[in-house]
């Protein structure tokens, strides 16, 4: 590599950033809203229905065999999903051009969310629905802090990098942002991408010029996003406990 | 369901059934927004499992599958990959393809 951090500065020199976070008993309410929706999806369960309507998942005979059909999203077909509703067990509809039977029909329902749903979840120390939300409240203010500690330490790696000096080789940067760009393609290429995209490339750039290395990394995605992480390990043992919340779980 | 894979689970979260593997890293913005197109499809899609591979957590199955870019999508049906596609791609079109897959 011709590009090369010259000097780099103590993180205690700079000007850190404002990292105390306030969380209100709102913000953590709906996390946990959230989640249980979630949790709730995920454990649904199916029952019998008696007749097609939005929604229902229907087992239709099809060619010599079956298929499933969530009906009202139009993966299969939007007339045959059109024409489903309505029809029961038993009952005939034409699928390309050909009959055929309607086999079952489901419906996926949300369990209860009670002390039955937490136990179920088989989560330490907790037997009650009660105690699943302190669980998902220590949960969420611990994931966080560990977010806020990494999104710290991703901005503070942009002010070290600022302040320290750099040898940088422009044909170098030119090759490896090509690189760059194979690795995290975006669908569209506009303007505005290309901004992000240019931003999120320097941040790594000069993270593998802070650890000395070569430019492997930029070959291999795996290596790129542990490179990235070894980066910033130091600004995040050197925040770690400077992220603070205020945060009152009382109302 | 989304399912999240180690190198030591994924072959046996793709041997069956219709299964989408999304590679993604944490840092990377076009995987955010690939992870919540599909889990808006997973929620309308219940015939489909996601399984998503974390490139940092899974460097044997990154790499097996030499994953240099990322999101990197492979399609499954009963245990054979029947579509590739690196890049984001639009809900529309991952939407289409997923109806093929299963369909």
């Amino acid at each position: 590599m011709k590009s090369r951090l010259v000097k780099g500065v103590d993180y205690k020199y700079l000007t850190l950033p404002n990292m105390t976070i306030e969380i209100t008993k709102e913000d953590i309410e709906h996390e946990i809203e959230t989640t249980l929706k979630a949790e709730r999806l995920s454990h649904r369960y199916f029952v019998e229905e008696e007749v097609v309507e939005k929604d229902s998942i229907v087992e239709l005979s099809h060619n010599d065999g079956e298929i499933m059909v969530h009906v009202g999203y139009f993966y299969f077909d939007e007339t045959v999903e059109h024409n489903l509703l309505g029809k029961k067990v038993g009952d005939e509809i034409l699928v390309n051009g050909k009959t055929e039977k309607v086999l079952s029909i489901k419906k996926r329902c949300l369990p209860d969310l009670d002390d039955d749903f937490a136990k179920s979840l088989m989560l330490e120390g907790v037997s009650t629905f009660s105690d699943y939300k302190t669980y998902l409240e220590n949960y969420f203010l611990d994931f966080y802090h560990k977010e806020y500690v990494l999104y710290f330490a991703m901005e503070i790696f942009d002010l070290w990098q600022e302040e320290s000096l750099w040898e940088i080789d422009n044909d170098e940067v030119e090759a490896l942002f090509l690189k760059y760009r194979g690795m995290y393609p975006w669908s569209e290429e506009d303007e505005e991408s290309l901004v992000y995209q240019k931003e999120e490339f320097f941040s790594m750039f000069y993270m593998m010029l802070s650890l000395g290395e070569e430019d492997e990394c930029f070959s291999k995605i795996s290596e790129c996003e542990k490179m990235m992480m070894r980066a910033i390990e130091p600004i995040k043992a050197f925040i770690e406990d400077k992220v603070e919340f205020s945060w009152q779980k009382e109302d | 369901m989304i399912e999240y894979a180690t190198d030591e689970t994924f072959k046996d979260m793709v041997a069956e059934g219709a299964v989408v593997v999304d590679f993604f890293g944490k840092t990377c913005g076009p995987c955010k927004e690939i992870g919540r197109v599909l889990e808006t499809i997973e929620d309308e899609m219940p015939f489909v499992n996601i399984v998503k591979v974390d490139v940092d957590e899974c460097p044997k199955t990154s790499d097996e599958f030499r994953v240099d870019g990322i999101p990197d999508l492979y399609f499954y049906k009963d245990g054979e990959i029947v579509k590739h596609e690196l890049g984001a791609i639009s809900e529309e079109e991952l939407r289409s393809i997923i109806g093929e897959l299963i369909y």
